[in-house]
C-alpha cells in the first residue's frame, strides 16, 4: 500500500499530507480574530489517520489542527518547538526534551514514553507510513528511546540524515496511545495532540474543530485568546461554488483556482495568501523506453518546453515558472542554476535534434534508423491542458505526440508500467529540502518511486554526501550538485512552481501547504 | 436523469394529440434546415477547421468574445467557436450512437414482448415498466463502471439505459393496434402474422415511434453531455459538446459565453429533431394530420 | 396499505389483492437484477476485483486479505450467496478509500439527496399541474402565440442540462439577488436551489401534458354539457376537470418522481450537497466498487419503492389504471 499511498499523493500534486507544518508568527495586536473560522478545501478528508492519509489537502489542513509534531516550521523556515521545547541533533539523530503538561484530545496525559512509540509506529517499516524516510533517512531508524524522568525522546539512525528536522515538522505527527492501538477507529475518530479537537462533522459536507482548554504546545507569543474557537472545514469541490461562498460570507477563507481568482481578487475587504509549494512540478520522462533512453531526445525535449508558456497554459499564469528543480523557498536555493538552463528554444531544439540524426521528412521527425518516432504522454482528465501544451510545443520541432487520456487511476496504474514515455507530475512536498526529490528520482523502482525510472549515478553518489554533511555550505554543495546532474541529464524536466491562492474575508494568516492555525490575525 | 422524462412522457402515453397541421410548416421547413446545416457541419467542419480549433495561443488564453474570436478564447487560447463547430461531429455520432443502441433493444425487445401474447406479454410489459421506473443515469453510471470512463463506454451506457423507454413505447402501440378490430378481423380471416405486421402493425407504429425516436436524439444528446459532466464521457483531446460546456459552465462567471455557446448548440439540436420527428411522423403518416 | 376502505365490493377486494400482488412482484424483479447485476459488475470488469478494490501497488497481504473477505476464491455460488446475505442485511462491505462502511456511508449521506428530491417532486406536481392546467385553459381556444410561448419556453426549460440550469439558478438567485443560499446542505432554504434545478425540466414536461389533457377534457361532451349547465367555475374545475386531469397524469407523475432520485447524481457537485449522487458518482470515477454497489441497490431500492407507492395512489384515485394491470 505504501506506494500506492504515495503515488497517489505524487500525481494528484497534493503530497500535502507531508507538507509545511505550523508554523509560529507573533500575533499582531490588531483587532480580534473571529470566533469562527470557515476554510473552504476542495477534496473530502480521507481518513483522520495521519499514518494513513493519501494525503488530499483537506485531510492535510485537518492534521494541522489535530496532531502536532515533536517540531514546526516558521514561514521563514525556521524549526520553532513543537510538542518538544528544545532539541540536540546530529545527522545520525538526537534527543527532545518535551514539553510539560501535554495531553490527549481525550484528556488524558501523554508521556514521553507514549510520544516514542508513536514515532516508532512511523518508523516501522511493516506499518508503510509514507513519509518515513522524510525523517529517518534511507537508512531507516536504528532506535527510539524514550526517558519518562528526564522527559526525553531520543532518535537514533542508521544512516546520517541532517533532514531529520525539517521531516519531524511534518510527519510523525503524535498519535494517542488509544488512537495506535486502534487504528481503524482513529481512521474515523480523530485522538491528537493538536490544539483543536473534531466536535461535529457532516461527512463529505463540513468538519467542525474546537480549541482544546487543555491545550498547551502553543508557540511563543500565541495564547489561546489568539486563537479562533471554532474552525470549521468546508468541502467545495467546485471553484465557482467557493467563490460564491466566499463572497456570500459563508466562508472565511477560499483555496480558489482557475477563472474564480479573478472573481475575488482585488475585491474589498478580501486578502490574498499566496502558499507556494516545496519543490517543482515538472515532465517525467520513462528511461525504460526508447524515447525517454535516449538522452539526446530528453534534453532536446527540455530545450523546446517553455515554463513561462505551461504556466499560462496548464495555471493559467497562476504558478511561477521553474527551470530549476529547487524553488526560491528552498534550502540550497540556487538562482545560477536556474537562469543557466535554456528553455523554450525551439530552434536550439531543433538544431540538436538535427544534429544527432533525428531527420524531418515533411513535417514529422523519425528516429536516426528511419523508424517513426512517436512519444506517448499521459493526459490526466483533471487538467488536459498540461498535456496539450507540451504537445503543441514538441510538434513545433516536428516530434509527434500521442495523447493517452487517462483518469486518476488509469494513470495511477500506467505509471509504473512501460506503456508511457511523458506525464507532468508534481515533484513537490511538505519538507523544504532538496532532499524531497530522492524517493522520485533515484533507487531500483521495487523501494522507491522512482517511476522514471532513472539511473544517475552521479546523483546517487551525491545524495549519502548531502545528507551527511556537518555544515550547510558543504551541504548546499553537495545537493546543487546532484542537481546539476539530474538536469544536465535531462532526467526531468522543471516546469513550474505551483502556488495555491487562499482568499480571506478580513483576516490573515501564513499558509505552506496548508493554513497554519496559529497565524490567524484580524486585518 | 430528467432529461429522459419527454420519451418517458411520449412512452406512457402512447399516443400523442396533434393539432393540424401540413407539411410545410413554419417549423417543420426550420427544423429541417437547422438540421441541414447540422449535419453539413458535422461533416465540413473538422476537415475545415481541425488544425485551426487546436491552435493555441497561450499569450491570449480566457479572451472575452471579440470579433476576431466570436466566442472568445478558452484556457490554452484556442478558439471557442470552431472547437463547437469541430465538435459537431463528435457530438451528433455519440447521439445517434446511443440512439441506434437504445432504438435497436428496445423496439425489438417492445416487438417481442407486445407481438406475444398471454402471460409472456404481461411479464415482459412488467419487467420493461420496471426498468423504465430505473433512472437513466444510475444504469448509465453502472454500465459505465463495467465498461470504463471514455466516449465508447459513454454512448453504449446512455444506449441501454434509454432503451426501456422504446420497448415501452413500442410495447405500448402494438398492443393497441393489434386490438384494434381490422387487426382483429384479420386474424380471423386467417391473415399470416408476417402479413399482419407489415400491412396493420407497423405503419400504424411507425409515425409514433419516429416521433419519439428524433425526441429522443436530444435526449441522447444531453445524456451524453451530463456524463462528460461527470467526468465519465469525452476526454480531452476528443471534444464534443458536452465537454465544451463542462468546460464553460467552471468559468460561467468570467465568461458566461463560453459555456452559452455550446448550451445553445445542443438545445438547437434537440430541438431541431425533436421538431423534425413530427414532420417524419406525418410524412409516415399522412392521414393523421 | 389500507386498501379496502376504498373498496366497495368483494370483486374489487379480490382486484387489489392481484393488482398489489402484480406490482410486488414486479418490485421484486427489478431488485432481484440490481443485486444480480451489482454482483456480476465487479467481475466483469477485467482482472483481479481485489487488486481492482486496493489499486495497483496493493501489498500481497492486503490482496489475499481481500479475496478471502469477498471470497473470491470460493465457488461462485458461494460468493453470490454470501453477497445476497450482505444485501439481505444492508451490509455492502466498507469503502477502500475512507474504510467506512457502504451502509455508514448511505445513512450519513441520505438526507440531502432525499430533501432535494421531496421539494423536487412537490415543485413538479404543484407546478406541473398548475402550469398546464392554466396553459391548457387559456389555449382552449385557439391562441398560436400563447401556445408557442408555452412550448418554446417549457421545450427550452425541458432540455437545459441540469448542471447548466443549476448555476443559472445560483447566479440569479444567490449571487445577484442573493435571496437563497449559494450551496450546502441542512436547512430547507439550501435545499430550494437543488430542487429547482432537479424539478424544473420535468416540472415543464408534466406541464405539456396536463395541458394536452386538459386540452382533451375540455373537449369532450360531459365538459360542454356541464358548461352549458352554467356550473359554476369552481365546481367545474373541482368536479369535471381536475379528476379527469389527474387520472392519466399520475402514473406519470410517478415515474418522474423515480427518476428525480437519479437527477441528484448531475446536481449535487454544483450545490456541494454532500448526497448519494455525488459519492455514487466519485465511486464510479475512482472504481470504489463497494460504494457502487451498495449506493446503486440502495438507490435502486428507493425507486422501486417510489413507483410502487405512485401506482397505488394512482390505482386509488383512478380505478381504470388497477383494471387495466390486472387484466
Amino acid at each position: 500500500m505504501k506506494r500506492r499511498v504515495l503515488t497517489i499523493a505524487a500525481i494528484s500534486g497534493t503530497a500535502l499530507l507531508l507538507a509545511g507544518c505550523g508554523d509560529d508568527t507573533d500575533t499582531a495586536d490588531g483587532g480580534s480574530v473571529p470566533e469562527t473560522v470557515a476554510i473552504g478545501i476542495r477534496a473530502d478528508i480521507d481518513v483522520f489517520d495521519p499514518n494513513k492519509s493519501i494525503g488530499d489537502i483537506g485531510a492535510a489542513q485537518a492534521f494541522a489542527l489535530l496532531y502536532d509534531g515533536l517540531v514546526r516550521t516558521s514561514p521563514d523556515g525556521e524549526i520553532t518547538p513543537g510538542l518538544a521545547e528544545s532539541w540536540d541533533v546530529t545527522p545520525l539523530g538526537g534527543t527532545f526534551t518535551l514539553r510539560e503538561g501535554i495531553t490527549c484530545s481525550d484528556g488524558t496525559a501523554l508521556t514521553a514514553s507514549d510520544i516514542a512509540k508513536s514515532i516508532e509506529y512511523v518508523a516501522d517499516p511493516a506499518n508503510g507510513s509514507p513519509g518515513a524516510s522524510r525523517v529517518f533517512g534511507f537508512g531507516g531508524a536504528k532506535s527510539i528511546t524514550a526517558d519518562d524522568t528526564a522527559n526525553t525522546v531520543t532518535i537514533e539512525l542508521n544512516a546520517p540524515n541532517n533532514d531529520m528536522l525539517a521531516g519531524l515538522t511534518n510527519v510523525a505527527r503524535i498519535v494517542c496511545p488509544a488512537g495506535l492501538e486502534d487504528p481503524e477507529a482513529l481512521a474515523t475518530t480523530p485522538l491528537g495532540t493538536g490544539p483543536y479537537e473534531l466536535t461535529a462533522q457532516q461527512r463529505g459536507e463540513s468538519y467542525t474543530f474546537t480549541l482544546r482548554d487543555d491545550y498547551v504546545a502553543y508557540p511563543e507569543g500565541v495564547t489561546a485568546e489568539d486563537m479562533p474557537r471554532e474552525v470549521q472545514l468546508r468541502v467545495v469541490a467546485d471553484d465557482s461554488t467557493q467563490a460564491n461562498l466566499l463572497t456570500s460570507g459563508e466562508l472565511t477563507i477560499a483555496n480558489l483556482q482557475g477563472q474564480a481568482v479573478e472573481r475575488v481578487q482585488g475585491q474589498e475587504g478580501i486578502n490574498e495568501i499566496d502558499s507556494e509549494a516545496w519543490g517543482v512540478t515538472g515532465l517525467a520522462i520513462n528511461h525504460d523506453t526508447p524515447v525517454g533512453g535516449n538522452a539526446d531526445l530528453r534534453r532536446a525535449i527540455a530545450l523546446a518546453l517553455d515554463p513561462e508558456l505551461y504556466n499560462k497554459a496548464a495555471y493559467g499564469g497562476q504558478a511561477k515558472p521553474a527551470s530549476a528543480l529547487y524553488t526560491s523557498n528552498m534550502a540550497c536555493y540556487s538562482e545560477e542554476i536556474g537562469e543557466a538552463q535554456v528553455r523554450g528554444d525551439l530552434d536550439a531544439a531543433a538544431a540538436l535534434l538535427d544534429e544527432k540524426g533525428f531527420a524531418l521528412s515533411g513535417d514529422v521527425r523519425t528516429n536516426p534508423d528511419g523508424s517513426p518516432l512517436t512519444i506517448r504522454m499521459m493526459q490526466l482528465a483533471t487538467n488536459p491542458t498540461e498535456a496539450e501544451y507540451v504537445k503543441d510545443a514538441l510538434s513545433q520541432v516536428g516530434l509527434t505526440v500521442e495523447l493517452q487520456s487517462l483518469s486518476y487511476n488509469e494513470a495511477l496504474e500506467n505509471l509504473y508500467t512501460d506503456g508511457w514515455d511523458l506525464i507532468t507530475i508534481p515533484y513537490q512536498s511538505g519538507i523544504a529540502s532538496p532532499s524531497l526529490y530522492v524517493l522520485q528520482v533515484s533507487g531500483p523502482l521495487e523501494e522507491s518511486l522512482n517511476f522514471g525510472r532513472i539511473q544517475n549515478a552521479a546523483y546517487e553518489a551525491l545524495v549519502p554526501e548531502a545528507l551527511a554533511a556537518e555544515t550547510e555550505e558543504a551541504r548546499c554543495a553537495a545537493w546543487n550538485d546532484a542537481q546539476e546532474a539530474l538536469l544536465a541529464e535531462a532526467d526531468l524536466v522543471p516546469l513550474v512552481q505551483v502556488v495555491s491562492q487562499y482568499f480571506a474575508d478580513g483576516l490573515t494568516f501564513s499558509a505552506a501547504g496548508k493554513i497554519d492555525p496559529f497565524s490567524f490575525k484580524a486585518d | 436523469m430528467t432529461q429522459t422524462t419527454s420519451i418517458a412522457l411520449a412512452a406512457l402515453r402512447g399516443r400523442r394529440s396533434r393539432r393540424k397541421g401540413s407539411f410545410a410548416t413554419p417549423t417543420g421547413i426550420l427544423s429541417i434546415v437547422v438540421t441541414v446545416l447540422l449535419v453539413l457541419l458535422a461533416i465540413f467542419a473538422p476537415v475545415l477547421w481541425q488544425e485551426a480549433s487546436l491552435e493555441q495561443d497561450v499569450s491570449n488564453i480566457f479572451a472575452p468574445p471579440s470579433t476576431e474570436h466570436w466566442v472568445g478564447t478558452d484556457e490554452l487560447g484556442r478558439d471557442i467557436l470552431l472547437r463547437g463547430l469541430v465538435a459537431t461531429r463528435l457530438s451528433l455520432v455519440l447521439a445517434a450512437l446511443s440512439l441506434c443502441i437504445a432504438v435497436a433493444l428496445g423496439v425489438t425487445l417492445g416487438l417481442v414482448v407486445g407481438l406475444a401474447r398471454g402471460r409472456w406479454s404481461s411479464f415482459g410489459g412488467g419487467v420493461v415498466d420496471a426498468w423504465l421506473g430505473f433512472p437513466a443515469i444510475l444504469l448509465a453510471l453502472v454500465i459505465v463502471a463495467i465498461v470504463g470512463p471514455g466516449p465508447s463506454g459513454a454512448f453504449l451506457a446512455i444506449g441501454i439505459a434509454f432503451s426501456p423507454y422504446f420497448a415501452r413505447m413500442t410495447m405500448t402501440l402494438t398492443t393497441s393496434v393489434s386490438e384494434r378490430d381490422y387487426v382483429a378481423a384479420a386474424r380471423l380471416a386467417g391473415v399470416p402474422r408476417r402479413r399482419i405486421f407489415t400491412r396493420y402493425i407497423a405503419p400504424n407504429i411507425g409515425d409514433s415511434l419516429a416521433t419519439a425516436i428524433f425526441a429522443g436524439f436530444g435526449e441522447c444528446l444531453v445524456a451524453v453531455a451530463a456524463l462528460s459532466f461527470l467526468g465519465l464521457g469525452t476526454r480531452s483531446p476528443e471534444t464534443d459538446w458536452g465537454q465544451l460546456l463542462t468546460e464553460g459552465v467552471k468559468n460561467i462567471y468570467t465568461a458566461p459565453a463560453a459555456a452559452a455557446f455550446p448550451a445553445v448548440l445542443i438545445a438547437l439540436a434537440g430541438i431541431a429533431m425533436a421538431l423534425l420527428g413530427d414532420v417524419v411522423a406525418r410524412a409516415l403518416n399522412p392521414r393523421r394530420s | 396499505m389500507t386498501t379496502t376502505t376504498t373498496v366497495r365490493a368483494r370483486g374489487s377486494t379480490m382486484q387489489w389483492a392481484r393488482f398489489l400482488l402484480i406490482r410486488l412482484v414486479r418490485a421484486v424483479v427489478v431488485m432481484v437484477v440490481l443485486v444480480v447485476v451489482t454482483f456480476a459488475m465487479v467481475r466483469l470488469v477485467p482482472g483481479d476485483p481485489a487488486q481492482r478494490i486496493l489499486g495497483m501497488n496493493a501489498d500481497p497481504v492486503a490482496l489475499a486479505a481481500t479475496r478471502e473477505r469477498l471470497g473470491l476464491d470460493a465457488a461462485w455460488l458461494t460468493q453470490f450467496a454470501d453477497y445476497v446475505n450482505g444485501v439481505l442485511t444492508f451490509d455492502f462491505g466498507t469503502s477502500f478509500q475512507t474504510g467506512e462502511t457502504v451502509s455508514k456511508i448511505i445513512a450519513d449521506r441520505v438526507w440531502p439527496t432525499l430533501q432535494a428530491a421531496l421539494l423536487a417532486i412537490v415543485l413538479v406536481a404543484v407546478g406541473g399541474l398548475l402550469v398546464g392546467l392554466w396553459a391548457g385553459v387559456v389555449t382552449e381556444r385557439r391562441r398560436p402565440v400563447t401556445e408557442a410561448t408555452f412550448s418554446g419556453i417549457t421545450g427550452v426549460i425541458g432540455i437545459l442540462p441540469p448542471y447548466l440550469l443549476g448555476t443559472l439558478l445560483v447566479w440569479l438567485f444567490a449571487v445577484q439577488l442573493q435571496w437563497l443560499p449559494v450551496a450546502g446542505s441542512g436547512s430547507l432554504a439550501k435545499a430550494i436551489l437543488p430542487a429547482m434545478a432537479l424539478g424544473l425540466a420535468p416540472m415543464a414536461m408534466l406541464a405539456r401534458v396536463v395541458r394536452v389533457e386538459t386540452l382533451t377534457v375540455l373537449g369532450q361532451d360531459y365538459m360542454r354539457l356541464a358548461r352549458s349547465k352554467h356550473l359554476p367555475g369552481i365546481r367545474l374545475f373541482t368536479d369535471h376537470l381536475l379528476p379527469n386531469v389527474l387520472g392519466p397524469v399520475l402514473p406519470i407523475l410517478g415515474a418522474l418522481s423515480a427518476t428525480l432520485i437519479g437527477g441528484s447524481v448531475v446536481i449535487e457537485r454544483v450545490f456541494a450537497r454532500p448526497g448519494l449522487g455525488e459519492e455514487l458518482a466519485q465511486g464510479v470515477q475512482v472504481g470504489d466498487f463497494p460504494v457502487v454497489q451498495g449506493l446503486v441497490i440502495f438507490l435502486g431500492g428507493v425507486v422501486v419503492l417510489t413507483s410502487f407507492i405512485a401506482d397505488v395512489l394512482a390505482a386509488i384515485i383512478d380505478p381504470r389504471v388497477r383494471r387495466a394491470v390486472v387484466r
